[in-house]
């Protein structure tokens, strides 16, 4: 995370701060957290702050002295008694979490404490999280857990019990809307990015970027495609148009996300809430749709995109999945 | 910082110090190795994280100089590059020189190397050891008891603690203990020189594994410090650090039986042949299983079947047999291990019954226990 | 039957894992990628015996069953390593459970091949695209190189797997068959080894087209029944099914049941397990056997099947047993989707004298006592008859 992000995430989450300061004042650490927030809502900065403030070696009015040995080491990933999990591909494999677990079975490599923080904590995959869970059920020696998600639901049950929750705000899309249009964003690309990630410099970023331009005009597309009703061109469309650009599940994954947006925006056209829909410069051709569309027929389709983006992450053939979900679309009945 | 340095004797340290590094490490840092160089010599370190390599190089040994150091001073260099660089040097002469913020100048003879440090700042803080903490044995015999004990540890994590061989000072003895609750393996030895404070603490298997590697077969003392993180042998001028494991050592001494049903004594070179032959016609995807028994008669016998591929049997002759006849089951693997580990002498085996477990002991010494619990049939 | 086969073509996959442990070994230490590779039974022994090697130790001239004195001639620089056939087995387990992400139809002939059943997943339409696929995803997800045939039927899959190698993908279909396959030599042919050779060159059959042409009586003569297999195949039909039971490499024993109506609640499943491992186990104790393997069928309300398995240490017989490892299993894997069927299966299957459990610290004083009980009860059995005695049950 460039330094820039990382400054903001932290203005904006002052009241996760203060809590942290409480917890480090009262010294009631836990043995595990979880931090849960949007995307790009400065998890890992704080977990990152949070880190530095449990072993920082002279904290002044609990908030860590960014200065010393071990807030250094922190920031630059050298600190040898904390270890970072990500995502290795798809998921977290089991494979990491004992790798971890033996890592953390082991006395620290100095005195102190051990912390260990798993980013996309969500991502384990079911191995992983039981294997987990088996070490915090039996946490042995001096050692804090933090768990980092975008779904605190998908964590399992029993993990989330034997956490500490910390909810991080989001940032309020209004004001994320505005800033970037003061840096020369469009309004309604920045109605679309601002719906994407909570964070205004990924937003930036990501309105900057060709290939999330493009997969915006697709999805435009796509839902003129599917309102057209004509089933042939839209599974046309799919095979030679939108594959091509959603090579990667995670295209494949904002292409989905863009295209649940766009429904949103028409089911908000109907009721007549025009304030935050995703796709201003939509609006004209939205209430058209939105005056063919039923609720419930609107609501079939919300949900088949819904579970296209399950299915999505069950790794089903992804030609074959957006080939269905258009398919369900247009017969306005979900296959059960 | 600036030093000089015969090239043959940074070989020799880095070679010791790059064992401790590995390829996997997730911590940057790690893949460089610490140069740390003072008027007296230069220290060098390299690390996995779980076991820590340090070799020190005097400025001068017998009367010869070694290195010259114009500049006292620490940092980093990317492991694998500065062996690579000090291997293919053209001349036994190497200046190594720190100037301009992180820029390393590498020079020997004509050829000079420009490579960019870490900062020694970002280094891990290895343990400060204690003289009150230090006993010491003979290199050999450490690399005998770490033999006779690490194979048993276990490779499972599911708990962990067993991964490691516990060390415990009881009484002016050191039991080193290691059991993967299928089997244990305990060696008790007199260290020459005791520690003045007690101690109990878990090595991990591996880091043993990694030691005994650079100890040397001989007689070479081996100073060994205990502290609260890691556990410190030091070898001449080598270090060898690992940390040890979290969470308490079950305490095994009451599963060790003291009465016995029936005691044979046996030749342990004998056995071994015929285990081995035994387990030649066991499926290599199960535990490989044989049967034990006595009849009275003075001979032991040995089977085993499959019936995929057929059985065999062999009578071994015992020195002695004491007790109830017995009929015994136990997996071949455990028990070759046991007796490659006392190696070959004529042993003792006491049984306490068909499900219990049973102790393997050298007939004249006391030091070496191996312990095998044996599998039901059914 | 065949008639059967004509009103409903199938699309048959059969995929081969390209010399298998050598490329396991090379994804588990990419050190060992493209250079010269074998795994040999001892490799210290200069009469061990390579079990597989490596495409570029192939290209020395080293090939399978090859001892390690002559491999070693022909390539004097062949990495040699030991075989570690527990890895093996997971690795081809994941490749299995690839394949079942894609559907149920899958059939294991050995570790590192299996027949796809691909009609139902739209292998009439898009086959090469989701060969494509599969091979793409055994690639990523474990490194490792795959051929895939894909034919009408399982001779022809195999047949075509064979043609392209490694990473091939390879399209036979049955009006091909005289073009591709009747020219080469009946031991070239699937299902024909030297003395079926030697009795076919007796008669004047050389090539597969001459036996795709040969008389029947003379067939039957020769090879009694099988000559007649071989002559269908030779003329590219097939009409094995693919048949996921027959997957285990030793018997298995499940049993599985279609709900009345979908579940979603962990205590409405609980019962349904313990009624399939009563079943499980009752015909388990009836041949005296044990399974090594337990695996748990899931089928969802969208058709979406799910397997999944656990090896353990220890077989197992025993009602409560098996009830154990299911559930667990279960609770481990199940997505919380409304369920269809739900079954059992023991697989791995060994006589229960060939049953033994390594005793631990922790349950060798418990395993005592039961062991004793056994004892007492089969002697009693012995001098009374059967039924004098039957363990009391015990709810735990």
């Amino acid at each position: 995370m460039s330094q820039k992000l990382h400054d903001h995430a932290l203005q904006s989450q002052k009241q996760v701060i203060d809590r942290l300061t409480m917890i480090h004042k009262r010294q009631r650490i836990g043995h595990a957290y979880i931090f849960d927030g949007s995307n790009g809502a400065g998890k890992e900065a704080v977990a990152q702050y949070f880190t530095k403030l449990l072993l920082c070696m002279d904290p002044k009015e609990n908030v860590p002295c960014e200065t010393c040995n071990s807030c250094k080491r922190i920031e630059s990933g050298n600190h040898p008694n904390v270890v970072l999990i990500r995502p290795d591909g798809q998921d977290i494999k089991k494979d990491q979490m004992s790798e971890l677990i033996m890592k953390m079975t082991k006395k620290g490599y100095e005195e102190g404490r051990k912390v260990y923080v798993i980013v996309n904590a969500e991502r384990m995959n079911s191995s992983a999280a039981n294997t987990l869970l088996k070490f915090l059920e039996e946490p042995e020696g001096n050692v804090t857990a933090i768990l980092l998600t975008n779904s605190y639901p998908s964590i399992l049950p029993t993990i989330q019990s034997r956490c500490q929750r910390i909810s991080l705000q989001s940032m309020n899309r209004q004001s994320s809307i505005e800033s970037l249009v003061e840096k020369g964003v469009t309004a309604s690309m920045a109605s679309t990015v601002t719906m994407m990630t909570a964070n205004v410099e990924a937003a930036y970023e990501m309105a900057q970027e060709d290939s999330f331009v493009q997969r915006r005009r697709l999805v435009l597309k796509l839902v003129e495609a599917i309102e057209q009703r004509t089933p042939g061109e839209a599974l046309l469309f799919i095979q030679t148009d939108w594959m091509p650009f959603m090579k990667e599940k995670s295209d494949c994954e904002q292409g989905l996300d863009l295209l649940l947006f766009a429904y949103r925006d028409i089911v908000a056209v109907k009721a007549g809430l025009q304030s935050t829909i995703s796709y201003p410069d939509q609006l004209e051709v939205f209430t058209g749709h939105s005056v063919k569309n039923t609720y419930s027929s609107l609501t079939v389709k919300i949900d088949a995109v819904l579970q296209a983006k399950k299915r999505l992450h069950q790794n089903m053939n992804r030609t074959l999945l957006l080939e269905q979900l258009v398919l369900t679309m247009q017969e306005g009945l979900l296959f059960v | 910082m600036q030093f000089e340095i015969m090239r043959d004797r940074l070989l020799d340290g880095l070679s010791d110090v790059v064992k401790a590094i590995s390829s996997k490490v997730t911590t940057p840092i790690l893949t460089g190795i610490k140069l740390e160089i003072t008027e007296k010599g230069l220290t060098m370190t390299g690390s996995d994280s779980d076991i820590t390599i340090s070799t020190f190089i005097p400025v001068e040994e017998d009367g010869t100089q070694i290195i010259q150091t114009i500049q006292p001073g620490t940092l980093v260099l990317q492991a694998k590059v500065f062996n690579e660089i000090i291997r293919k040097l053209p001349t036994n002469e190497v200046m190594i020189e720190l100037r301009d913020g992180m820029k390393t100048h590498i020079r020997s003879g004509q050829s000079e190397f420009h490579i960019i440090a870490q900062s020694a700042d970002e280094y891990p803080i290895l343990p400060d050891v204690k003289d009150a903490e230090r006993f010491e044995m003979p290199a050999d015999l450490m690399k005998s008891l770490i033999r006779e004990t690490v194979f048993a540890v276990s490779q499972q994590e599911t708990r962990p603690v067993l991964t490691g061989v516990q060390w415990i000072m009881k009484e002016h003895e050191l039991y080193c203990i290691a059991t993967d609750s299928h089997r244990l393996a305990r060696r008790i030895v007199t260290p020459e020189i005791q520690a003045n404070s007690p101690f109990n603490a878990v090595i991990p298997g591996k880091s043993l594994q990694e030691l005994s590697k650079i100890l040397p077969d001989d007689s070479t003392a081996v100073e060994i410090f205990i502290a609260n993180q890691q556990v410190l042998f030091k070898l001449h001028n080598v270090l060898f650090y690992s940390r040890l494991l979290e969470g308490n050592y079950p305490d095994t001494s009451r599963l060790i039986p003291i009465e016995y049903k029936t005691s044979i004594t046996i030749n342990g070179r004998n056995l071994l042949q015929a285990i081995d032959r035994a387990s030649l016609l066991a499926r290599e995807d199960r535990n490989n299983i044989v049967h034990f028994s006595t009849d009275g008669s003075p001979h032991v016998q040995i089977s085993s079947n499959s019936p995929d591929v057929g059985n065999v049997e062999e009578l071994v002759e015992a020195v002695d047999i004491e007790g109830e006849p017995l009929k015994i089951s136990f997996s071949a693997k455990y028990m070759m291990d046991a007796l490659k580990a006392i190696d070959g002498q004529d042993l003792k085996i006491h049984f306490t019954g068909s499900m219990r477990p049973f102790i393997l002991k050298s007939i004249d010494s006391e030091a070496i226990l191996q312990l095998i619990l044996p599998v039901r049939t059914f | 039957m065949t008639d059967l086969t004509i009103a409903n073509p199938r699309v048959i996959m059969h995929l081969d894992m390209n010399s298998f442990f050598a490329s396991v070994e090379q994804a588990a230490n990419p050190e060992l990628k493209g250079i010269p590779l074998a795994v040999a039974g001892n490799p210290k022994e200069r009469r061990g015996i390579l079990v597989t090697c490596s495409y570029e130790a192939r290209a020395f001239g080293v090939y399978t069953t090859m001892n390690v004195g002559e491999a070693k001639r022909l390539c004097p620089n062949l990495t040699i390593v030991p075989p570690r056939h527990e890895l093996y087995r997971q690795m081809s387990d994941s490749v299995f459970d690839i394949l079942r992400s894609y559907t149920e139809w899958v059939e294991p002939v050995s570790i590192d091949e299996a027949y796809i059943d691909t009609t139902d997943i739209g292998g009439l339409t898009r086959a090469y695209d989701l060969a494509q696929e599969i091979q793409m995803r055994i690639l990523a997800e474990l490194d490792l190189p795959c051929s895939i045939g894909i034919a009408p039927n399982k001779f022809l899959a195999k047949t075509a797997s064979d043609m392209k190698k490694p990473m091939g993908i390879t399209i036979l279909r049955k009006r091909e068959v005289p073009k591709m396959l009747w020219p080469l030599p009946v031991i070239d042919m699937h299902g024909i080894g030297k003395r079926t050779e030697e009795k076919l060159h007796s008669a004047g059959i050389k090539t597969m087209g001459d036996l795709a042409t040969a008389e029947k009586i003379t067939l039957e003569a020769l090879l009694g029944k099988n000559g007649l297999r071989l002559k269908q195949r030779a003329n590219g039909m097939d009409t094995r099914p693919v048949d996921p039971e027959s997957a285990e490499e030793r018997k298995s024993i499940g049993s599985s049941t279609t709900l009345p109506v979908d579940l979603t609640e962990l205590e409405d499943c609980v019962p349904i397990f313990e009624r399939l491992a009563k079943k499980v186990a009752a015909r388990l104790e009836t041949k005296l056997l044990a399974g090594m393997t337990i695996s748990i069928q899931i089928r969802y309300a969208d058709w979406q099947n799910t397997t999944r398995s656990r090896t353990l240490q220890q077989a197992i017989y025993l009602e409560e047993d098996l009830t154990k490892v299911a559930l667990q299993l279960f609770q481990q894997h199940w997505n919380h989707e409304p369920i269809r069927l739900l079954g059992i299966t023991a697989a791995n299957v060994i006589e229960r004298s060939e049953m033994v459990k390594q005793l631990t610290f922790d349950n060798f004083e418990q395993q005592e006592k039961e062991y004793e009980m056994d004892q007492l009860m089969s002697s009693l059995t012995q001098r009374f008859g059967d039924g004098i005695i039957k363990k009391g049950c015990t709810k735990k």
